[in-house]
Parts: structure tokens; C-alpha cells; sequence
């Protein structure tokens, strides 16, 4: 299968200071990928990153084969990058619908925003039935849901999703994910996620990533049996 | 007393102008804009003196209007870039010294090249008059070009795709760059939108009374008040107080006199700042 | 950029190097030849105190106070008025004038402070009392005398008798300008400073160990305010007249610009800074108008290129013939 997405030997972070010390990770096509790791351990950066909200200093962004480290983020989602922050990032004083037409910014997008809008309405039904309601009077889950959907509206072929589960309850986090599984016919994902269940149970593979570097990575199934990473990480985020 | 409510509509609608772009700027750019101001300047004095040569009045006017909004594009293009890379108080510290060196400057030039001098735009056309009331016909025009851009712009915001990518950005940067909406590009149309704006205030005033060349300090501080009275972050808020707060001053300059009127003003916009800094119309663009 | 390095080590902070400018700015009179370069002198003396009183309330206290002409208008016009009106002495009406400036400043900076204002709103809130002030001066034509500006009595200066009026003036505006510079450099020194210091770069910190924020912010703009009040008295009885023309926005650009020129924080920024603008001022006077586009041009030169301040370059300059003598 064909490498959506490779990250190779990246380093980044804020002015003067690395957060990223060298990080490899590829994501294939119709793939859902997870990073997990401990507070801190550089999991948003690499995210923000590979969106192009922080610069890159060292190593390559590889973007369906083409290099996209200097390319501004409104660039990245014309090639149909599109990131889901955990902080949702919406405009909470437009309407849902206005909300998602802006998902549809890019000329692609824009030229099939009726389509785009329907297909996202089937998928989060909820969200239709209060399209005319402000985004900032959602609740939690559906906030979630907006930015889920405000992002699928540029036509991604490639999803960042930072911490889906922040601030929700288990069972609608449960819910996200379920949806999410359902996408994944349609495009690839990448999740940087702290609860580790959610993250093992829909993942086809998942890097560990601490203090900035990608220590290891594998199959669920395979991950798991690592006591190590049993050790250090089930049950801390329950 | 009729007469005195309709300068004041006429001067709140000029003042409206003038804070919408000042608040779209400080909204997209995190700039205080201090030589706003000088837009109205530049576009009365090219419109004055274009047609006072003899220069047919709508090119005279469409000229001055767009030399304003060029001036704002290469503001955001070359002068502020700087600023755009800062953030926080920095960034507000670094537009505020930047836009007031400008404004100093440009003022220096002005009254250097047109001491003393105010310009007027004539429009060769009889006074019309109104249930008994006599209009002066440039006072009319000038009340209608103000409303009729006032109102584009609002459609503009309201109803088109790039309209809401400024409402957009205006609420949330970082989710406006999530949407793939170039935020720089946006800016620069804004700054070009606000130099207009600002350049309509000036034929706006051209027509009613005149545009003194040294007054861009004076506007530009009037249309700080306005905006703050309307809640720095809203367009809506900004027309309503430009109105209300041109209605109040003329009626209270017209009762106990000029100075006192800019008094009060001034007063109730500390007291705004103090009690209420969302603004007394905060609402959402 | 407005971040204050100042190793003891530095040229610009050292004491002896402030001492020496003083007695070198004393020594000049008796080298210049006519009374217009006296005034000149006098002059940069006055704005080496406003400079300071910037320096604290902006560059110390980190409060953008766009009204600094307005708070020393105050004081002067305060005294004029009252010992016109009165036929009090002018120096005991001077210090009623310093209690009102320095009463305004404080109230201003206490309520921006107690209502957390953000910069933009105390640099509007402030701008808008600059057009209080002026409106209030010309409102009020029949005791100010409107824009004309309000002719204020003779004031007896110390030492005229041995030195003259023109040099005593000077004298006593430049003891003052030592003395401000003394209370600067005490200040930063003191503990009153780095409480200052700890607010500034980060006051929910300062808060939290027990700096009791408001109270140190009030003060700094009150110690400001009390050396803009005596300063713009001073200037006015120089002057022999108080106007709106001269207590006007521009004098709180022309301060700025000094305060940017000399570079924040370094106790001699602010000698430098008011007598490089002000000789400019004085070569520019035939550019009419345009000198105020030349300032304009310099405060948004010196924001883009020259954010530290000419005061660090003389150190940088310094500190390079220091290490190549050695080398």
C-alpha cells in the first residue's frame, strides 16, 4: 500500500526550543494511525507540525509522496490535509451550517460544498438537526462532532485528530469513535490520543512517541504484549 | 432642531464609516490602527483637488476613495509586516508606535504641502426641499453614498464566502486557518476595505462640509471612541455608536457648545472602557 | 525588544558615567556663545526629566500612558491660573499644581490597574483624557486664554542674582534633572524596582509572592506624574507662557521617541534620547512642517531597526574598543 503520509527524521518546536528530536512515522492509505505517549511528550506538536502551524527545523514531511515542509497550512488543506485540534477551534458566535460551509473554503472543496454538506449531515444527523443553532451553544460531544465534521467538509484524504476524547464523557467518546471507524472507507487517519483503549481498539497500527522520538511501533496486537508498554501506559489514562 | 439631527446623522454615519474598518483592522491585523485618520485625508484632498482642476467629480471621488484603499494595502504589505510576527502585548505595543510614526508623518507631509488649506467636493445641483425643509443636495448625497456602502458592507459580511471568512477570522484565527482560508491574504483585503471605508467618510464629509488636511489625529481619535463604544471586536456595534454617539454630540455641541459636547464624549468612553469594555452593542461582526 | 538587560558591568548603567554627563551638561554654558544655544541646552535638561518620568511609568511600570503632556500641563497651568488669579507665590502654587498631577496620574492608573485594563484600553483610556485636557484648556478660554496660551508671572529663580536669569534657569532646571535621574536610578535599585521588575514580566507571579501589584503600579505612575507636573511648571515659567500647543500629543511623541532612542531601562537612555531629538529638532527647524514627518519616519525607523536603543549601542561600541585594546 501506498504511503499517504511519511513523516522522516523530523525535529520541531518553539522558537529556541526542540520539542520534536527526531520522529519517523508513516501513515498508508485508508490507514488509522495512533501516537500515544505520556503529557508532553510532543504528541500536539507533531501534529501541528505535520499541519504546518509550527515549522519544521530538520527532516522531511512527505505529503502523497511530495515534500511539505514549506507549504502554509491553507496550502496543506488544498491537498486535502485537514487537522482536528483538541480545542476544537470553532467559531462559536456562527451557526453550525456557516461553520461547515467554512470547512469548505478551498476552491476543491467549495466547488462540491452541496454534496460535501450532505454526506456530513447523513453522517452526524445530530448535527443537521441543529444547523441553525450557534456552535457555541453545543454541547461537548457535539462541538466534537462539529470539528470532526467542519474538518471532513474540505474533502480530506488525510484526518488529524488531536485528544478526540478531551473533556467528553466515556460513553459519547465512545460514540466519536465509532464514528470515526466508519470513515476509515473513505480516508486515512491520524490520532494523537492519551487513552490508550480507544486509541488500541480502532487503530491499525500505533507509534509510542517520548521525549520527542518515536521509541517504538507496531500492530496493536503485537504492542500489547509488550509489558513495558503495559507498565507504562494502561490504566494511567483511565 | 430638525437641522441639528440630521448634521448629527449625517456626522454619525461618516463617523460609522470610519470605525468599521478601524475595528475590522484591530480584528484581522491586531493592530490599532492610528493613522486611520489620515484615509479620510488622502481621499478628500485627491477628490478635492482633482475637481477643482475640472476633473469630472465621480472619477475625481472614485480616485481619491481607491488611492485610499491602496494606501491601506501597502500599510499591511510593508509596514506592519513586522507586526504580524509578534504577539501579545508586543504585538499591539510594536501597531500602536508604527501606525502613530505613520500618522505623525504623513501629517508632516499634509500640512507641509496644503497649510491652511480644506477641500470641499461641489455638486453643481439646486437644493431640494422636503416637507418644508431645505436639504442641501451635496448633504443628501453624501447621507446616501454613506448608508448604501454601510449596507454593501454588511451584505458582504453576511452573505458571501469570503464575507464570512473575515467574521470567520475575526472569531477564531486559528480555526480559520484549520478551514484552509488564507488569513494573510484576508487581512490585505481588509486593510483595503477599511482604507475605502474610511476614504467613503471622506467624500462623505467633502460633500457635507469640508476635510481639514490636519485633522487626522482628530478622526482618527473619533473613530477610537466610536469603536470602543461599540465593542472593539463588532461592525454592528461600530455603526450603532458611530450614529448614536454623531446624534448625541450634535444635539448636546448645539445645547451647551462644542468643547463641552467632546467632553461628555470623552467621558462616557472612559466610563465604557471602565465598566463595560465588551461595549455597549458587543454582538457578534 | 522592551526587555531590560542590565548587567552591572554596562557603561550606560554605571553611576560615574551618569555623573560625568551631569558635569559635562553643567560645564557647557560657559562655552556657548549666544543665548539660543542656552536655550536649547535648557530645554534638552527639561526633557531629560519627562524622559525619566516615561522611563518609570512606561518602561519601568509597563503602562502605556499616551497622556504624559496632559498630566504636566496640569501642573503647570494649575499654578499659573492659581497665582494669577490668587497672587500666590508660584512656587508654592507649583507644588499645588504636582499634588494635582500627581493625584490625576494616580487615579488614571488605579483605575486601568484595579480594572485590569489591557494596554489598548489604557493607551485609549488615556488618549482620550490628552483630549480632555485640550478640550478642557480651550473650553475654558476666559482663564486659560484659549489656544493663544496663558502668559504666566515672573517666577523668582534661585541664583539669578549671581548667575543671571537665563543661567540660574538653567541651573535649577538641570539640578532637577539630576535629582530625577538620581531618583531613577535609586529606584532600580531599590526594592520598590524589582517589585517593578518581577511585575513586569509577569504579575499573577508577582501577585503570588506577595507583591501587592496595584499598589506598586499606582505608585510608579504617582512618582511619574509628580516629575511630569514640576517638570511642565518649570517649562512653563521658562517659556514665560503655558499653551495647548505646547502641552500637546506631540510632546508625548517627542517623549516616546526619546525614551525608544535612548533605549529602555538604561538610566543615561534618557539624556541621550532628549538631546539627540531635541538637537535634531533644532537642525530641522527649517524643514518647517516636515519635521514632524521626520519624527514620524524616526519613531517608525527606530520601532523596526533599533528596538534596543541608541544607550546599548554605546555599550556594544564600548565594550569592542575595550576587548580589541586588550587583544
Amino acid at each position: 500500500m501506498e504511503a499517504i503520509l511519511s513523516v522522516e527524521r523530523l525535529q520541531a518546536g518553539y522558537r529556541g526550543l526542540n520539542i520534536l528530536w527526531d520522529v519517523d512515522i508513516e501513515v498508508k492509505e485508508r490507514e488509522v494511525v495512533s501516537v500515544i505517549g505520556p503529557n508532553g511528550a510532543g504528541k500536539t506538536t507533531l501534529l501541528k507540525a505535520i499541519f504546518g502551524l509550527i515549522e519544521s527545523k530538520e527532516g522531511e514531511i512527505k505529503f502523497n509522496g511530495v515534500r511539505i515542509n514549506d507549504l502554509k497550512p491553507h496550502k496543506r488543506v488544498d491537498i486535502g490535509l485537514t487537522y482536528v485540534p483538541s480545542e476544537r477551534e470553532l467559531f462559536p458566535e456562527l451557526t453550525v451550517e456557516e461553520n461547515l460551509e467554512l470547512g469548505a473554503y478551498t476552491k476543491r472543496a467549495r466547488n462540491n460544498k452541496d454534496n460535501l454538506l450532505e454526506q456530513v449531515f447523513e453522517f452526524f444527523p445530530r448535527l443537521k438537526e441543529r444547523k441553525d443553532q450557534l456552535a457555541g451553544t453545543l454541547s461537548g460531544g457535539e462541538q466534537q462532532m462539529l470539528a470532526i465534521a467542519r474538518a471532513l467538509m474540505s474533502a480530506p484524504r488525510l484526518l488529524l485528530l488531536d485528544e478526540p476524547s478531551t473533556g467528553l464523557a466515556p460513553i459519547v467518546t465512545l460514540s466519536i469513535y465509532e464514528k470515526l471507524k466508519e470513515l476509515t472507507s473513505e480516508l486515512s487517519i491520524l490520532i494523537a490520543e492519551q487513552n490508550v483503549h480507544q486509541a488500541f481498539a480502532i487503530s491499525d497500527r500505533i507509534y509510542i512517541l517520548e521525549n520527542g522520538r518515536t521509541v517504538a511501533s507496531g500492530k496493536p496486537s503485537e504492542l500489547s504484549e509488550d509489558s513495558l508498554i503495559k507498565s507504562a501506559y494502561f490504566g494511567v489514562s483511565e | 432642531m430638525i437641522e441639528v439631527l440630521i448634521d448629527g446623522i449625517l456626522f454619525g454615519l461618516q463617523l460609522a464609516l470610519l470605525a468599521v474598518g478601524l475595528v475590522l483592522i484591530f480584528g484581522l491585523g491586531g493592530v490599532l490602527n492610528l493613522a486611520h485618520g489620515e484615509f479620510v485625508i488622502i481621499t478628500g484632498i485627491t477628490a478635492g483637488m482633482l475637481s477643482s482642476l475640472g476633473v469630472n467629480i465621480l472619477i475625481s471621488i472614485t480616485t481619491g476613495v481607491l488611492l485610499a484603499g491602496v494606501a491601506g494595502v501597502a500599510m499591511d504589505r510593508t509596514l506592519l509586516r513586522p507586526v504580524y510576527k509578534l504577539s501579545g502585548e508586543m504585538e499591539i505595543l510594536v501597531g500602536l508606535f508604527l501606525t502613530l510614526g505613520l500618522a505623525a508623518a504623513i501629517d508632516g507631509v499634509i500640512a507641509y504641502l496644503f497649510p491652511g488649506l480644506h477641500f470641499s467636493i461641489n455638486v453643481p445641483v439646486e437644493a431640494i426641499s422636503f416637507f418644508g425643509l431645505a436639504f442641501r443636495p451635496s448633504s443628501l448625497i453624501a447621507g446616501l453614498v454613506a448608508v448604501i456602502s454601510l449596507l454593501l458592507l454588511l451584505f458582504f459580511l453576511r452573505n458571501t464566502t469570503t464575507g464570512k471568512a473575515i467574521r470567520a477570522i475575526l472569531q477564531n484565527q486559528t480555526g480559520a486557518r484549520l478551514c484552509g482560508i488564507n488569513v494573510d491574504n484576508i487581512r490585505t483585503l481588509v486593510f483595503l476595505l477599511g482604507g475605502i471605508m474610511a476614504g467613503l467618510a471622506g467624500v462623505a464629509q467633502g460633500l457635507s462640509s469640508s476635510v481639514d488636511p490636519g485633522a487626522g489625529l482628530e478622526l482618527t481619535s473619533l473613530a477610537l471612541i466610536v469603536s470602543v463604544v461599540g465593542g472593539v471586536r463588532s461592525v454592528y456595534g461600530a455603526i450603532i455608536a458611530g450614529l448614536l454617539l454623531g446624534i448625541v454630540n450634535a444635539v448636546v455641541s448645539y445645547l451647551v457648545g462644542t468643547y463641552l459636547a467632546l467632553i461628555i464624549l470623552l467621558v462616557v468612553v472612559i466610563g465604557v472602557v471602565l465598566f463595560k469594555p465588551s461595549g455597549l452593542f458587543a454582538r457578534s461582526v | 525588544m522592551w526587555k531590560l538587560k542590565r548587567p552591572g558591568s554596562r557603561l550606560s548603567s554605571s553611576p560615574v558615567v551618569l555623573l560625568i554627563v551631569f558635569v559635562i551638561l553643567a560645564i557647557i554654558p560657559s562655552l556657548l556663545k549666544n543665548p539660543y544655544q542656552l536655550r536649547v541646552l535648557t530645554i534638552i535638561a527639561i526633557f531629560i526629566a519627562f524622559t525619566y518620568a516615561a522611563n518609570i511609568i512606561f518602561g519601568e511600570s509597563r503602562q502605556l500612558f499616551l497622556c504624559m503632556s496632559a498630566i504636566s500641563g496640569i501642573a503647570a497651568y494649575t499654578s499659573a491660573i492659581l497665582s494669577i488669579e490668587l497672587g500666590l507665590n508660584p512656587w508654592l502654587t507649583i507644588l499645588i499644581g504636582i499634588a494635582f498631577s500627581t493625584a490625576v496620574g494616580s487615579l488614571l492608573s488605579y483605575v486601568s490597574v484595579s480594572r485590569g485594563l489591557g494596554v489598548i484600553f489604557v493607551a485609549i483610556v488615556t488618549l482620550a483624557f490628552t483630549l480632555i485636557f485640550e478640550n478642557t484648556i480651550l473650553g475654558l478660554r476666559s482663564i486659560t486664554m484659549g489656544e493663544t496660551g496663558l502668559v504666566v508671572p515672573t517666577l523668582w529663580w534661585p541664583l539669578e542674582g549671581l548667575f543671571g536669569r537665563r543661567l540660574a534657569s538653567y541651573y535649577v532646571i538641570l539640578a532637577y534633572s539630576a535629582i530625577v535621574a538620581l531618583i531613577y536610578f535609586m529606584l532600580i535599585h531599590s526594592k520598590f524596582g524589582m517589585a517593578l521588575k518581577a511585575i513586569r514580566s509577569d504579575n499573577v507571579s508577582a501577585e503570588v509572592i506577595g507583591i501587592d501589584v496595584t499598589k506598586h503600579q499606582v505608585m510608579a505612575v504617582a512618582l511619574g506624574s509628580s516629575i511630569l507636573g514640576m517638570g511642565g511648571s518649570l517649562y512653563a515659567y521658562y517659556q514665560g507662557m503655558a499653551s495647548p500647543g505646547v502641552f500637546s500629543p506631540l510632546m508625548d511623541i517627542t517623549i516616546f521617541l526619546m525614551l525608544i532612542l535612548g533605549g529602555f531601562g538604561a538610566p543615561i537612555g534618557p539624556i541621550v534620547g532628549a538631546v539627540f531629538i531635541i538637537l535634531i529638532q533644532e537642525l530641522t527647524r527649517g524643514l518647517g512642517q516636515l519635521t514632524m514627518t521626520f519624527f514620524g519616519g524616526l519613531l517608525v525607523v527606530l520601532i523596526l531597526i533599533f528596538r534596543e536603543g541608541i544607550a546599548s549601542i554605546f555599550d556594544k561600541v564600548a565594550t569592542y574598543v575595550y576587548y580589541s585594546k586588550r587583544s
